[in-house]
C-alpha cells in the first residue's frame, strides 16, 4: 500500500512539478510579451532528454544524480499534499528540511565529479546561498514551533484550521514575507539564480548534464519544486482540504514567485548572502519574537 | 588560392546514394514505436547552441526575443554542447574557429543536428577567396540543413527550424549517423584544412 | 576486572618496548591486542557499574576526613564515554599498523610512538573511569604529558605547537587544581558520584565558584570558545594518526569534566539563586551562549581553511560547541543530545581524520589545493568520508543528525531563539565546509602526481568501515545509544526531578514538540534511491569518458590545461564567502600579540635583572638569595 502510495505521489509531484515549469515559462512568455511555449513544452523536453545518448564522468556522477531524485522523492513522501497524507504523520519538519540536504549533497557531489570548474563554482554558489537563505527560514519556522508547541507538519497545518483569518500568512505577515524570499532561494528564481547563472559560468552545476542526466535533474528540480512550494502553502496558507485546493495554492504561490522574479535581475552571490542576513533576518527575529511572547491570537 | 584543395572525388556518388536512402525512407518508416516517439518528442523541443563566429549571430537576438519568439516552437538557446541538440554555426568559420567547431560537436550528445546559416558556410560568401577560412562546412561536418542569405532574416531562421523539425519527425535527418559512418572522410578533409592539428576527445 | 583497564595498557607499555627492540611490526599488533582486550572488557562491563580501588590512600585519612584513594568506577555515564574512547583507540591503534606515513623516518620515532600511544590510552581508561576527582585530575595531566610528547613528534616545527598545546593545558589543569581543593576543604569528599550531596549544602556563589573553575579547564581541553586557540597549531603539527584521537577523543576530556559539572553536581538547588534566562539560570546561559559562538566561529574558520587537517580541527571547535550547549540547557533532550552527539562526533571525526590520514598516506599531502579526483582511486577512504560528512552536516540518514535533532528540540523547547539561530548556522555551514575536501580533494580534476595513487592497505580500511558501519547504524538505529543515554539519565538523576529520560521505542524518538522514526526515514530514503535508480537504469546507457574531456568552451582541453590541476577549483573554495569576514579579528592572533607577546616582554625583562650580561652579578644575586633565605629561617 505504501509503496503504490508513494508511487502515485511521486509521480503526482513530476507531472505537477513539470507543469509548473512549463507555466513559468508561459508566465514568463507574456511579461515579456513574447507568446510562449505551449504549457507542456517541459513534458516534452524532459522525455526528449530521456531518450538522448549520455556521457558519464564516472561512478559518483551517476550515483549523486540518483541520491538527488532519491533525497527528494523520500522528502515528498513526510509533506502532507492536501489531505493525502502518506508517512506525513510520522514526519517532522526539521526531518523534512534535512532530507532536502540529501538531495543538495547528491547533485553537488555528481557535478563536482564533472571536474569542470564551472560546475564546482556553481556548486560553491549553491552552498554559499544556501547558507543565506535557510538561516532567516528557520528562524521565522523556530517561531512558529515554540509557539504552536509542535513541530509536525501534519499539527501545523492543523492549528491554521479554521478560515482564512487563522492562516499563518495573517498571523505572521513578517514571517510570511520572509518565507516567501527565501523559497525565492531555494527555488533558485531570480534575483536568487547566481548558481545556474548561463552566460556566466556555463549553466553552473548544470555544465557537464546531458540526455538522461539533465532530465533527472530537471525531475528533481519538478519535484524539489512540488515539496519546497508545499511545505510554504502548508505551513503559511493553511495545507488544503484536499489536494485540488492544496494544488491551486501551490500554483498561486508559484505564480507570484515567477512574477516577482520577472522584474528582478541576478545578484552576486556575496549580496545574496547579504541580502539574506540584513532584511530577512532581521524581519524573521522581530516576527518570531514578538509571536514567542504575545502568542498567536 | 586558399591554400588547400578540398575533397570533392566521390561527392556526386554520395549525393546519389543519399537521395536513394531519402526515397527509401519515404517508402518504409523501419523507426521502432520508441523511436518514433524520441523523435516526436525531439522535433517539438530543440535546444541549440549558437557558435556565433560571424555577423549571423546579430539575427538570432531578434529571434528569440519578443518580435518573433523561437521559443513558442520550443525551440531555446543553451550554454553547453552537453545539453544542445542543434549546433547553429552562424557565419564564416576560419581554420581555427573550425577547430574548435568540431571539437564542439564531437562533445554534443545524439541525436545532434548542425545547421548551417548564412551564405558563409555555403559557399564561403564574402570571404570565398580568404586564404584562412573554410568555404563549405558540410566537407567537415555533416549539416542537416542550410539557411541561405547574406543574412538570412529571422523569418529564414524561424522556417529553416520548421523545416529542421519537419525532417527530424520523419526521421529522414541522418546527418549524425552519417558522422559516424564516413568518419574517415570528414576527419580526411578535417586534416587537410587544419594541416593535422584537429583535436577530438575519443 | 576494572583495574585490569588501566593496568594493562601500563603492563603493554613495558612489553611493548621489549617488543618493539625485537622486532617493530610486531609492536603495532601488540597495541591492538591490549587495545582489543580492553574493549571486550568495556562491553562486558555493561549493566556492572561498580568501583575498584586502584592505589590506596593518596590522601591518609583524618579525624573527619575519609581518606581518598586512586580509585576507579564504572556507572551509566562514563561506560558510554569509556565505549567510544575505546572504540576510536582501537581503530586507529589498527589503522596505525601501516598508516605512520609521516612518522617512519628511520623507525625511531615509531618505537617511542608506540610507548607513548600505550600510555596515552591508560591516561584514557582511567579518566573516563575515574572515582574521584582526583583520581580524574591525575589522568588528565597524564594525558596533557603524554599528548605533548605525542604532538611534538610530527612535523619538524611542531614544537611550538606542543609548547602551546601544553601552556594552555597548564592553565586549565591550574583551575581544576584549585576546584579540586576547595571541593575537597569544603566537603572533605571527592568522589564523583557522591558530588550532588556533599555540596549540597554550600551556598550558590561558592558552588558557581567551583563549575566556572572546572568549567574554564573544560573549555581548555574540548576547544570550545575563547580558548580553543590550541586547536589548531596542534592539529596543523601532530602526526595524522594522532588527530583522531585527539579530535575524536581528547577534546571529549574537556566534555566529559562538563558533563560531570553540569550533572552531577547540585545545579538544581543552586540555581533559584541565580536570577534565570530562558527558563534556565544566567550561569548556565553564559556557557550555553559560549557553546553557541563556539559553534560560529568553528564553522567560519573552517570554512576558511585550506588544509583539510586544519579544517576538520576547526569543525570539532564547532561540535564542541554543540556538546557544550546541550549540556549548558540541562534539559532531559539537551543531555540526551549531547551525549550522543558526543558518541556521533567521536566516530564520525574520527574517520574524518583517519580517511585524511590515508590521503596523506597515499598523496603525502593534505594541502587540498595539491589534491583531486581521487575517488576513482580510492574508492573506500571516499565512502567513509562521505558517510563521515552526512553525520557531520546533520543530514539523515546518518548519526549526526539525530543528535543534532535532539538539540534542536531542546532549544526550540526553552525558545531559545538566538542560540538556535547558531546552531543552524552550524548546520548549515557545517554542510559548507566539509564539502570542500569532498570536492577538492575526492572529486574533481586529479593532478598528474597522483595518476599510480593506489587505496591503502585493507588493515587500513578496516577501522575505516567500521567506523561507518557504527555511524550509519546510529543513524539508522539511534535507540541502542539512546538507551544507554536513558541509563545515564537515569542514574544522574533517580528521582527524575530535572531529568527525565528520552520516550523511545525501537525506532521512533520522541522530542519535545514531534517524533520521528528513524527506520522508516530510512527506509523512505531508500525507497527514493530506488525509484530514482529505476528511472535512471530504465534508459539508455551511458558511455564513460575521461575527465579531461571536458567542456572548455571550445578550446582544446589538453593545450588550455596544460596539467590537470589547473582544471580544479579547489583553491580559497568559499572566496566570496569568506571574503565577507576576512578582517574579523582573530582570537588566536589577540592572544599571541596581546598576551603571549606581553608575558614574552615580561619575562625577557626579568630575566634581565637577574642576568644582564655579567656573571658577577648573577652570582652576588644569587649569594644574596641564599643569605637572605637563610637569614629568614
Amino acid at each position: 500500500m505504501l509503496i503504490v502510495e508513494s508511487i502515485l505521489i511521486t509521480l503526482l509531484a513530476i507531472a505537477y512539478g513539470l507543469f509548473l515549469m512549463g507555466f513559468d515559462r508561459k508566465i514568463t512568455a507574456r511579461v515579456q510579451k513574447r507568446y510562449g511555449p505551449p504549457i507542456w513544452q517541459q513534458y516534452i523536453d524532459t522525455i526528449k532528454l530521456f531518450a538522448k545518448s549520455t556521457i558519464s564522468h564516472g561512478f559518483i556522477f551517476d550515483m549523486g544524480v540518483i541520491m538527488a531524485l532519491g533525497g527528494t522523492i523520500a522528502t515528498l513522501l513526510f509533506m502532507p499534499v492536501g489531505d493525502w497524507k502518506v508517512l506525513s504523520m510520522s514526519g517532522d519538519l526539521f526531518v523534512v528540511i534535512y532530507l532536502l540536504a540529501v538531495a543538495l549533497l547528491g547533485m553537488a557531489m555528481s557535478a563536482v565529479n564533472s571536474a569542470n570548474p564551472n560546475a564546482s563554482i556553481g556548486i560553491m554558489r549553491a552552498l554559499t546561498q544556501m547558507l543565506g537563505y535557510e538561516i532567516p527560514w528557520l528562524v521565522v519556522l523556530v517561531g512558529m514551533m515554540y509557539t504552536f508547541k509542535t513541530s509536525s507538519i501534519w499539527n501545523l497545518v492543523g492549528g491554521q484550521a479554521g478560515g482564512f483569518s487563522n492562516w499563518n500568512m495573517v498571523r505572521m505577515p513578517l514571517g510570511a514575507i520572509v518565507a516567501f524570499t527565501t523559497l525565492m532561494g531555494q527555488l533558485g528564481k531570480k534575483p536568487f539564480d547566481t548558481f545556474i547563472a548561463p552566460a556566466e559560468i556555463a549553466s553552473g552545476p548544470m555544465v557537464e548534464y546531458g540526455g538522461k542526466y539533465m532530465g533527472m535533474l530537471i525531475v528533481q528540480h519538478a519535484v524539489g519544486m512540488f515539496v519546497e512550494i508545499g511545505l510554504f502553502v502548508n505551513l503559511f496558507l493553511g495545507g488544503g482540504a484536499n489536494i485540488g485546493i492544496f494544488l491551486l495554492k501551490v500554483l498561486a504561490v508559484y505564480f507570484v514567485q515567477v512574477l516577482v522574479g520577472n522584474v528582478l535581475s541576478r545578484f552576486r552571490v556575496e549580496q545574496v548572502v547579504r541580502f539574506h542576513w540584513k532584511w530577512p533576518m532581521v524581519l524573521a527575529f522581530v516576527q518570531s519574537i514578538w509571536i514567542m511572547v504575545v502568542g498567536v491570537r | 588560392m586558399p591554400g588547400y584543395s578540398l575533397h570533392r572525388e566521390n561527392e556526386d556518388q554520395l549525393l546519389d546514394e543519399l537521395m536513394q536512402q531519402v526515397r527509401n525512407k519515404e517508402k518504409i518508416d523501419e523507426r521502432s514505436m520508441w523511436q518514433k516517439i524520441a523523435d516526436w518528442a525531439q522535433a517539438r523541443s530543440i535546444y541549440m547552441l549558437h557558435y556565433c563566429t560571424g555577423c549571423g549571430a546579430i539575427e538570432l537576438p531578434p529571434t528569440m526575443t519578443s518580435r518573433f519568439d523561437m521559443e513558442r516552437f520550443g525551440i531555446g538557446p543553451m550554454a553547453t554542447p552537453r545539453q544542445a541538440d542543434v549546433l547553429l554555426i552562424t557565419g564564416y568559420l576560419a581554420a581555427k574557429t573550425l577547430r574548435r567547431v568540431i571539437l564542439t560537436y564531437e562533445q554534443m550528445q545524439t541525436p545532434k543536428f548542425v545547421m548551417g546559416f548564412g551564405s558563409c558556410t555555403l559557399n564561403g560568401g564574402i570571404y570565398y577567396d580568404s586564404y584562412s577560412t573554410i568555404q563549405r562546412l558540410d566537407l567537415y561536418l555533416p549539416v542537416d540543413l542550410y539557411i541561405a542569405g547574406c543574412m538570412p532574416r529571422p523569418e529564414a531562421i524561424i522556417m529553416g527550424f520548421n523545416r529542421l523539425k519537419q525532417m527530424i519527425s520523419s526521421g529522414d535527418i541522418q546527418g549524425w549517423k552519417d558522422y559516424e559512418k564516413r568518419h574517415d572522410w570528414y576527419r580526411k578533409n578535417q586534416d587537410k584544412a587544419l594541416k593535422g592539428e584537429v583535436y577530438v576527445t575519443r | 576486572m576494572l583495574n585490569l583497564l588501566v593496568l594493562l595498557p601500563l603492563l603493554g607499555v613495558l612489553l611493548s618496548r621489549m617488543i618493539s627492540t625485537f622486532s617493530e611490526p610486531l609492536a603495532r599488533w601488540w597495541s591492538v591486542l591490549v587495545l582489543g582486550v580492553n574493549t571486550v572488557i568495556i562491553a562486558s562491563l555493561y549493566g556492572n557499574w561498580g568501583s575498584a580501588v586502584l592505589l590506596g590512600q593518596v590522601i591518609p585519612s583524618t579525624a573527619n576526613r575519609p581518606a581518598i584513594h586512586l580509585a576507579l568506577e564504572i556507572n551509566p555515564l562514563n561506560w558510554i564515554f569509556a565505549l567510544v574512547a575505546t572504540v576510536i583507540l582501537l581503530a586507529v591503534a589498527l589503522f596505525s599498523i601501516r598508516g605512520m606515513s609521516d612518522l617512519e623516518n628511520g623507525g625511531k620515532n615509531l618505537k617511542t610512538y608506540h610507548v607513548l600511544s600505550l600510555l596515552l590510552s591508560t591516561s584514557v581508561y582511567g579518566f573516563f573511569l575515574s572515582e574521584n576527582l582526583l583520581t580524574l585530575f591525575v589522568f588528565w595531566e597524564f594525558m596533557t604529558w603524554v599528548s605533548f610528547f605525542m604532538v611534538s613528534m610530527g612535523k619538524p616545527r611542531s614544537r611550538s605547537a606542543a609548547m602551546v598545546f601544553v601552556t594552555m593545558s597548564a592553565l586549565g589543569a591550574a583551575t581544576f587544581l584549585g576546584a579540586v581543593a576547595i571541593i575537597y576543604r569544603l566537603a572533605g569528599t571527592l568522589s564523583i558520584s557522591g558530588l550532588s550531596t556533599a555540596l549540597y549544602r554550600q551556598p550558590a556563589g561558592v558552588g558557581y565558584g567551583i563549575m566556572g573553575l572546572l568549567l574554564f579547564s573544560a573549555l581548555v581541553k574540548s576547544g570550545t570558545f575563547p580558548l580553543h586557540t590550541w586547536l589548531r597549531k596542534t592539529h596543523g603539527h601532530a602526526p595524522n594518526v594522532f588527530s583522531p584521537v585527539l579530535s575524536g577523543l581528547l577534546t571529549k576530556f574537556g566534555v566529559f569534566l562538563g558533563a560531570i559539572v553540569f550533572l552531577l553536581f547540585p545545579v538544581m538547588k543552586w540555581s533559584p539563586q541565580l536570577f534565570s534566562l530562558m527558563g534556565i539560570s544566567s550561569f548556565n546561559y553564559l556557557f550555553a551562549a559560549l557553546g553557541a559562538v563556539s559553534i560560529l566561529v568553528g564553522t567560519f574558520l573552517a570554512i576558511r581553511q585550506e588544509d583539510a587537517k586544519m579544517l576538520v580541527a576547526y569543525s570539532s571547535v564547532s561540535h564542541a560547541g554543540y556538546i557544550l550547549l546541550g549540556l549548558a540547557i540541562s534539559s532531559s533532550l539537551g543531555v540526551a543530545g549531547s551525549l550522543l552527539h558526543v558518541m556521533n562526533h567521536a566516530l564520525s571525526s574520527a574517520a574524518m581524520f583517519l580517511s585524511m590520514a590515508a590521503v596523506y598516506h597515499v598523496a603525502g599531502t593534505t594541502k587540498m589545493s595539491q589534491l583531486g579526483g581521487l575517488v576513482d582511486k580510492m574508492p573506500v577512504t571516499f565512502a567513509t568520508y562521505l558517510i563521515a560528512i552526512i553525520s557531520t552536516a546533520g543530514i539523515p540518514p546518518m548519526g549526526g543528525f539525530v543528535s543534532k535533532w535532539l538539540l534542536y528540540q531542546a532549544l526550540i523547547e526553552k525558545g531559545m531563539i538566538f542560540l538556535a539561530t547558531a546552531a543552524f548556522i552550524g548546520s548549515i555551514g557545517s554542510f559548507l565546509y566539509v564539502f570542500t575536501p569532498l570536492a577538492a580533494v575526492f572529486l574533481g580534476q586529479r593532478p598528474k602526481a597522483l595518476e599510480h595513487a593506489k587505496e591503502v592497505p585493507v588493515v587500513m580500511q578496516i577501522p575505516m568501515v567500521v567506523l561507518s558501519l557504527f555511524t550509519i547504524l546510529l543513524g539508522v538505529l539511534p535507540s541502542i545509544a539512546l538507551r544507554w543515554i536513558n541509563g545515564a539519565i537515569r542514574w544522574i538523576d533517580p528521582q527524575a526531578s530535572w531529568l527525565t529520560p528520552i520516550p523511545i521505542t525501537l525506532s521512533k524518538i520522541q522530542g519535545a514538540f514531534g517524533a520521528w522514526d528513524s527506520v522508516l526515514v530510512f527506509f523512505v530514503f531508500g525507497l527514493g534511491v530506488v525509484f530514482a535508480g529505476i528511472l535512471f537504469y530504465l534508459f539508455r546507457k551511458n558511455r564513460r569518458v575521461g575527465y579531461l574531456e571536458n567542456y572548455t568552451a571550445g578550446e582544446v582541453p589538453v593545450e588550455v590545461i596544460q596539467s590537470p590541476e589547473l582544471y580544479h577549483y579547489s583553491y580559497q573554495f568559499y572566496k566570496p564567502l569568506t571574503d565577507m569576514y576576512a578582517k574579523f579579528p582573530s582570537m588566536e592572533e589577540a592572544y599571541e600579540k596581546g598576551i603571549a607577546g606581553n608575558i614574552a616582554r615580561l619575562a625577557a625583562a626579568t630575566a634581565h635583572i637577574f642576568y644582564n650580561g655579567s656573571v658577577r652579578w648573577s652570582v652576588f644575586l644569587a649569594l644574596a638569595g641564599t643569605m637572605i633565605v637563610l637569614g629568614v629561617r
